[in-house]
């Protein structure tokens, strides 16, 4: 039985180098660094002192109060993404079948700044006098519950949570469910605000953010050979994802048609990349299997792109080994060079810049590109967006615990 | 704090977490009816009423409430005796 084909009609973004899909694009193909020192709390004691914060986010601009004020910023951030994604897919809800419209959407981490507030509170005031609204703002299916309430959609409803590679998770179950006929419609996507003094202080300690304290713009230097970490992030995105006879008969926008996904587990380490690269080589190698395509077809790769010393060494040596020879032919660039890594949200971030890729033609850069790496020796798009013909890309995430999704998107075109 | 302070942020609280006017809300409105002050809600303003006026509303005490004066003089009586 042929699958029912996917689409993406709606895109939604709050990110540190943009709020909007417009802003945020523009950003991306300027190579706009959204990555400063870390505002909000003392980091004088942290090795890293830098994070891709969102700027000039009012959640009160976007949502009401009585939501606002019961939700932590995790919630804002995915919410505000989902609304925009929404209203940018023109769809009139009230004309559609709610029970056939679900949300899912990826968190890492969920609630964390109300969690770290409140266990302060407890060690304070006593753990017998926490706030009846811990539970509901600190889970981190919140977000999908906070959606759905927002939306009234009454159609599947969960949060994936698998770290780094939540986002993707997100947006290939979404569009699972909808090729397998269990929703016409889903809104997905990702978001993540883990830029808290215990959240952030818990990364720091795994030495794996970049100490680039001096020059913020230029420490996510993903593939470069001087790359020392990756920058902690935050951010939301939401994609509409729709079935395509639905979207063609409200005659909707088209960005782009979710063509493949798949995620598999390496089995191997709670942080540390498989060294032979035997489960990413797989993920990419079945997710082109799963759009019907060759290696040959694909124009451009969204890398995982951290920026930490072995990401992007095993996440190479990968490409080379699915792609062969042609890998030295394609561009592969890391939208993380801009904003750094938002955990559960940055595969959506980068699912929305693949949509955002085909629509306008235009592959964004690998900032802070400066000292080539041999055993980073492929086209990184370095430092200049780029502007050639794209059909087809492949969106990659690789998860701490090795967990791994890839999402191939194309143009439609009928 | 006298009984009008009392009754504003109480009124304030309650239309905070519901969906009711603060001009409809009088001495003798049903919480649960009339106000629409669900289960939920109503440990979400105990626990708010608690937090900023230092004083302990156990459920029982929170179970028996019916109308807005009631919430009203039990936090007066709580706080004459603290």
């Amino acid at each position: 039985m042929n699958k029912r084909r996917v689409v993406i009609t709606g895109l939604g973004v709050v990110a540190p180098n943009g709020i909007g899909k417009d802003a945020f694009w523009q950003a991306n193909i300027q190579g706009q660094s959204g990555v400063e020192l870390l505002k909000g709390f003392d980091v004088a004691r942290y090795n890293s002192k830098i994070a891709a914060q969102v700027k000039d986010f009012r959640p009160l601009d976007y949502l009401p109060e009585e939501i606002a004020k019961r939700t932590d910023r995790f919630v804002h951030l995915g919410l505000v993404s989902a609304k925009m994604a929404v209203d940018d897919s023109k769809l009139k809800l009230d004309q559609e079948n709610r029970t056939r419209i679900g949300v899912i959407f990826g968190s890492g981490l969920g609630g964390v700044l109300f969690h770290e507030e409140q266990i302060l509170a407890g060690y304070e005031k006593g753990t017998h006098r926490l706030n009846p609204l811990c539970v509901p703002r600190i889970t981190p299916n919140a977000v999908a519950s906070q959606i759905a309430i927002h939306f009234n959609v009454l159609g599947p409803n969960m949060v994936i949570s698998n770290a780094c590679a939540s986002g993707t998770n997100a947006v290939g179950e979404a569009y699972s469910k909808i090729q397998d006929d269990k929703a016409d419609m889903i809104i997905t996507g990702g978001c993540e605000a883990p830029v808290t003094e215990f959240t952030f202080g818990a990364y720091d300690a795994m030495r794996i953010l970049s100490k680039c304290n001096d020059a913020p713009l230029k420490a996510s230097r993903p593939f470069d050979k001087e790359r020392d970490g990756f920058v902690l992030g935050e951010g939301g995105a939401g994609l509409v994802l729709e079935e395509l006879e639905h979207a063609l008969k409200r005659n909707a926008h088209i960005y782009a048609e979710l063509k493949g996904y798949a995620c598999n587990s390496g089995a191997y380490h709670m942080v540390m990349p498989k060294p032979d690269a035997e489960d990413v080589i797989r993920v990419m190698a079945n997710c082109i299997k799963d759009a019907g395509l060759k290696p040959q077809d694909l124009d451009y790769i969204n890398a995982h792109g951290t920026a930490t010393q072995l990401n992007d060494k095993i996440e190479t040596q990968a490409i080379k080994e699915v792609f062969t020879e042609y890998a030295r032919k394609i561009p592969i660039s890391s939208t993380k060079s801009m904003i750094g890594h938002s955990i559960g949200a940055s595969g959506a971030i980068e699912a929305l810049v693949c949509c955002l890729t085909l629509e306008n033609q235009i592959i964004p850069p690998t900032i802070n590109y400066q000292n080539p790496d041999p055993d980073c020796n492929l086209d990184y798009v370095p430092n200049q967006a780029r502007k050639v013909k794209i059909q087809n890309v492949l969106s990659n995430s690789f998860g701490f615990g090795s967990n791994n999704a890839c999402l191939i998107f194309g143009r439609y075109d009928g | 704090m006298d009984r009008k302070e009392i009754e504003e942020k109480v009124k304030a609280a309650i239309v905070d977490k519901t969906k009711a006017e603060i001009s409809e809300i009088k001495p003798a409105s049903l919480l649960r009816e009339e106000l629409g002050l669900d289960s939920f809600a109503a440990i979400e303003l105990a626990y708010e009423v608690e937090d900023k006026l230092g004083i302990i509303i156990s459920d029982e005490e929170m179970g028996k409430l019916k109308k807005f004066e009631e919430i009203v003089d039990l936090i007066e009586r709580k706080l004459a005796s603290n």
